[in-house]
């Protein structure tokens, strides 16, 4: 009940700050759009996609419109900048509540609202304006693509606490933070889907942890994959949900050490 | 020029004592810009033309907008980050009170060196991608290309500028700033890809066709009297704009803790 508690109390914190949460929304929006556009183009220009068509790229940028506001999560900012830099970690270590509980209870609502931006968005081109939108429509299916999502947040979450909790180390954490966004841009999806990747380039993108938080949920969702293929996914995912809480607690019982508690 | 001269050398000694900062702001200069240019061979990997740009002039392209952001970062980001900063907490008394203009005050206090980077990376490719085309380019290219690559930044600075200016009415949504990192980003791309929108959104977008494409076909030697007038025309009025309107929000500054 008091983590029900502690969960509303920051649902209550960032429904106040939706306006900052719109702001955020619409990079999420604009950047796949502005692909979209592209590719609409490309296609003008005589581009083929393989087995895409050009209806199958809208319904990709348009779900990685909704998977960019739900899924991706940006703790790493606050703890690294709010937390160990300017000393806000101290508050929590007091506190009788682990420290990624909480942050989890602050990041998720935020993913909420942004991911009900999404969500209407979707809806306001599927319904408002008549684009033809091809999304899974097996219950059974669906499930097991609500399970890949879930599984996405908690890699996303769980890899930016990681990095957010690098800055123990190297206080600045900018550096990193950004080789990782531009990694992700790119093997996550959001460039353009992993299938229309160079054979090596799609390999390595496979083996890296960013396309099972963004790419595959996609085209879970776009019915794209098999139920064979996304037990298969969700079984990778797990791996990597596991592998990631080993590394966050070693990285916490090592890191905090090396915290000051004035800031770093 | 005297003042901008001194906060030129405030900037460097500023840059010198805090290295761990330059080492990851530079790092992070290098990675968008190698990201811009992986960016664009990835998306080109699938199709040869977008409406009648090849795959060597879309890159040349994104250069010449690399080197214009680069520039513009320099100049003008950090100020333009901090502005929020000023407004919430009524620090921007302190540039009221200066006898020199508060809008360039607020607009070049802060120069961020490692953006160069992005100018240096962008210039060095572009120079590559040039000769790779057998592109001639002249001593008027040249002085031509540089002088529209100015309107480019002002054109941007200014749109930025009215941006960030509405912040006076609410402060607290300064995540608008990275919200134009993404609105800047429209410029890599050709003008054309943009009538597949509404003519009103077009409308709306025009003024970004203009940032880097004209400077770039003044490269590609086929400029046309279209794209230097709306460049030209774009910049100084957008300029007016900038500063009328940042003088009019002045006037809803209410300071400390507005």
């Amino acid at each position: 009940m008091r983590y029900v508690r502690i969960f509303f109390y920051y649902f209550q914190g960032a429904f106040a700050e939706r306006g900052r949460s719109f702001v955020w929304f619409l990079i999420s929006f604009l950047n796949p759009l502005i692909l979209l556009l592209f590719w609409s183009g490309a296609a003008k220009s005589g581009a083929t996609f393989g087995q895409w068509t050009l209806s199958d790229l809208a319904s990709y940028y348009f779900l990685l419109i909704i998977a960019d506001a739900l899924l991706d999560a940006h703790i790493e900012e606050t703890v690294a900048r709010i937390d160990i830099q300017e000393g806000g970690l101290t508050k929590y270590l007091v506190q009788p509540f682990s420290y990624v509980i909480q942050k989890l209870f602050e990041e998720s609502p935020w993913r909420m609202i942004q991911g009900f931006f999404g969500i209407l968005v979707f809806l306001l081109f599927r319904f408002g304006f008549g684009f033809v939108i091809s999304i899974q429509t097996d219950p059974s299916l669906v499930c097991l693509c609500v399970v890949m999502m879930i599984s996405g947040y908690a890699m996303s979450f769980l890899f930016k606490m990681i990095l957010g909790l690098s800055a123990l180390w190297t206080t600045d954490y900018r550096g990193l933070s950004e080789l990782v966004g531009v990694l992700m841009l790119i093997f996550a999806g959001f460039v353009m889907p992993l299938e229309f990747f160079h054979p090596i380039l799609k390999q390595i993108a496979i083996l890296l942890p960013f396309p099972y938080i963004i790419y595959f949920p996609i085209i879970a969702f776009q019915g794209k994959l098999i139920a064979i293929e996304m037990i298969k996914i969700i079984l990778i995912q797990w791996v990597w949900i596991c592998g990631f809480i080993i590394i966050y607690r070693k990285v916490w019982q090592r890191g905090v050490r090396l915290y000051t508690g004035i800031g770093q | 020029m005297r003042i901008y001269q001194r906060l030129l050398l405030m900037n460097l000694s500023a840059l010198t004592q805090y290295r761990e900062n330059f080492i990851n702001s530079m790092a992070s200069s290098v990675i968008w810009s190698v990201f811009t240019f992986i960016q664009i061979i990835l998306l080109t990997s699938k199709t040869s033309t977008l409406f009648g740009w090849s795959r060597n002039e879309l890159l040349i392209l994104s250069c010449v907008q690399a080197i214009i952001i680069g520039i513009f970062h320099t100049m003008f980001t950090r100020n333009f980050e901090q502005l929020p900063r000023l407004i919430r907490y009524g620090q921007l008394d302190t540039m009221l009170m200066k006898p020199l203009d508060s809008h360039i005050q607020v607009s070049i206090f802060h120069i961020n060196y490692t953006s160069l980077v992005r100018v240096a990376i962008g210039a060095a490719l572009l120079v590559f991608l040039l000769y790779e085309a057998h592109i001639i380019v002249t001593c008027l290219n040249v002085l031509l290309f540089l002088s529209f690559i100015c309107f480019g930044v002002i054109l941007l600075f200014s749109i930025w500028s009215i941006v960030v200016t509405m912040l006076f009415w609410n402060p607290s949504l300064s995540n608008l700033i990275d919200v134009m990192f993404t609105v800047s980003s429209l410029s890599k791309y050709p003008g054309d890809m943009y009538r597949q929108l509404s003519q009103y959104i077009f409308f709306f977008l025009l003024p970004f066709t203009f940032i880097a494409i004209s400077p770039t076909k003044v490269l590609l030697q086929h400029v046309t009297l279209y794209d230097s007038i709306g460049l030209l025309g774009c910049c100084i009025g957008f300029l007016f704009l900038a500063r009328s309107f940042w003088k009019f929000a002045l006037r809803y500054y209410t300071s400390a803790s507005s």
